[in-house]
């Protein structure tokens, strides 16, 4: 299996590594069958996604659907971010072996989570 | 992998499989091309390969002190445990329904027990403790007049520490064989032939796997050692190919691959004690010296000279090992992610090592091939690529942020 070009950068050098302070929302979501993790900060300013960071641990897969999520999403409305789903994340990221579509999962997971938390 | 492009490419995994030396291949060629005859043939085509094949036996039986009878082609270490382990317990089926085996053999012993069991055997798996070693007392304890075969790898393929097969081999000839012939000691030596020097007789073992891709022959080819007088059910049916216990037209390019690099292995065996050993132990210091949050894994004194097994807390094995990929460094890994379910090391979890230190384990796994330079090259990049993959790591963040905690409140 050989991971994709945008993959391979993105483990080389992962974006937006970090947290960001309040206002912005921070969420940690947790794939309770694997352990793998990623904590997300998303800032929204006039109704769009202006700032995100991440911190993740886990498989290769995890660290690049996370890095490779907050490059994607910054700059979307909350309309834009609400429909984001799996696929769309695996379409940049490049095929994902079998057995790990789970690392997109838990990145959209993320995104979500975090959108609930600005709504209420 | 285009990043890899024009970067070094270093190979620390030979435990996996290791480079076909460049004399084997050598060797090798001409038995495709010119002497390609069949070994059971009577012309002189045949007469060639039988020879080249007998010398090959020559070679491999040097290798580990045995008898050239006793030395059984096959296609590597898993047929050579399959063959072993249920050609005994076939063989021998009246004699006792028993196997002692540990919980940290290969997937080739292990699964052969499994199935083993269902067909009504009874199989012991011995515990290895924190240190990786099985304990005669633990064999002692679990031997029983059932017991037909003891089945115990001579040093573990991930963290390379070597069990007390003489030990225990004395103990069973001197406390039980004089009770009971038919009790037998099977050994699979598949990481340490041609890493230290190992003699079947002094050893005292009655079968013992090799596998000659791990001794930088070709993959496909391996052999079994069977102490003359041992019986043995053939496993698959067919011709008479050596002498009754593994039918199929031998595969004479690699046999003599394999003897070639056997007789290479015998002659270079103390350079891993010489350069491998001390480069495998250079590697170790140093990484402990420049990255902190360290676990050694398994016995220091009873291994390997070629093998290290390092966990790196607070970051995933895998996403290192392609981290280090990257920079053209092969390793590997004992956890292994699948289907959002981490398939975790049995070895490392049979030792009792915590989940997040089995999660970030590496092993370096050397060859006589390998320099100093690979190992300063892993030294400079080892340490930055580890702090990344830290500096992203929720776990990372926890465990300093709880530091800085307990010096405000020191």
């Amino acid at each position: 299996m050989s991971y994709s070009k945008t993959f391979l950068e993105h483990i080389e050098e992962p974006r937006n590594v970090g947290e960001l302070q309040p206002p912005a929302v921070v969420v940690e979501v947790v794939n309770s069958a694997c352990g793998d993790r990623i904590r997300l900060s998303v800032l929204v300013e006039e109704g769009k996604i202006s700032s995100v960071k991440m911190r993740a641990f886990g498989c290769a897969p995890t660290l690049a659907a996370a890095s490779v999520l907050t490059e994607v999403v910054k700059g979307y409305s909350l309309d834009e971010a609400n429909v984001f789903t799996t696929e769309d994340l695996v379409k940049v990221l490049g095929v994902l072996p079998r057995g790990k579509k789970h690392a997109a999962d838990l990145a959209v997971e993320a995104l979500h989570t975090a959108l609930s938390k600005l709504i209420v | 992998m285009e990043l890899l492009n024009n970067k070094k490419r270093i190979y620390f995994d030979n435990s996996a499989t290791t480079a076909v030396a460049s004399e084997v291949v050598e060797a090798m060629g001409p038995y495709f091309t010119d002497f390609f005859g069949n070994a059971s043939s009577v012309h002189s085509f045949g007469q060639q390969a039988k020879a080249a094949m007998d010398k090959a036996r020559r070679q491999v039986a040097a290798l580990i002190g045995a008898e050239f009878n006793e030395i059984v082609f096959l296609s590597g270490g898993t047929e050579a445990n399959n063959l072993a382990i249920r050609g005994i317990t076939q063989a021998y089926q009246d004699k006792g329904r028993h196997i002692i085996t540990s919980q940290f053999e290969h997937p080739a012993v292990l699964n052969t027990c499994a199935s083993l069991e269902k067909q009504g055997w009874q199989v012991t798996y011995l515990p290895v403790y924190e240190n990786g070693i099985v304990r005669l007392e633990d064999v002692k304890a679990a031997m029983t007049d059932q017991t037909l075969l003891v089945t115990l790898m001579h040093a573990n393929n991930e963290i390379g520490t070597i069990q007390p097969i003489a030990e225990i081999a004395k103990f069973i000839k001197e406390d039980i064989r004089p009770k009971r012939k038919n009790i037998f000691l099977h050994t699979d030596a598949v990481q340490t032939v041609g890493k230290v020097s190992l003699d079947v007789k002094s050893l005292g073992v009655d079968m013992l796997s090799i596998s000659a891709h791990k001794l930088h022959a070709p993959k496909g080819i391996g052999a079994l050692y069977i102490r003359k007088g041992v019986r043995i059910a053939s496993q698959q049916t067919g011709g008479h190919q050596e002498r009754d216990r593994r039918a199929g037209t031998e595969n004479i390019p690699a046999i003599v691959a394999f003897g070639c690099a056997a007789e290479l292995a015998r002659k270079n065996i103390d350079t891993y004690t010489r350069q491998v050993e001390p480069l495998r132990d250079y590697l170790e210091q140093q990484i402990a010296k420049n990255i902190p949050d360290l676990v050694f894994n398994g016995d220091h004194n009873y291994r390997l000279p070629n093998i290290a097994n390092i966990s790196f807390k607070y970051v995933d094995g895998e996403a290192l090992l392609i981290a280090l990929d990257l920079k053209g460094v092969a390793v590997s890994t004992g956890a292994a992610c699948a289907s959002g379910s981490t398939e975790q090391s049995h070895v490392l979890v049979a030792l009792g090592l915590e989940k997040d230190v089995v999660r970030g384990s590496l092993r370096f796994s050397l060859s006589r091939y390998n320099t100093r330079e690979e190992v300063d090259y892993l030294l400079e990049v080892l340490p930055a690529v580890v702090e990344k993959l830290r500096r992203i790591s929720p776990l990372y963040q926890e465990r300093l942020k709880q530091e800085s905690l307990k010096s405000q409140i020191a």
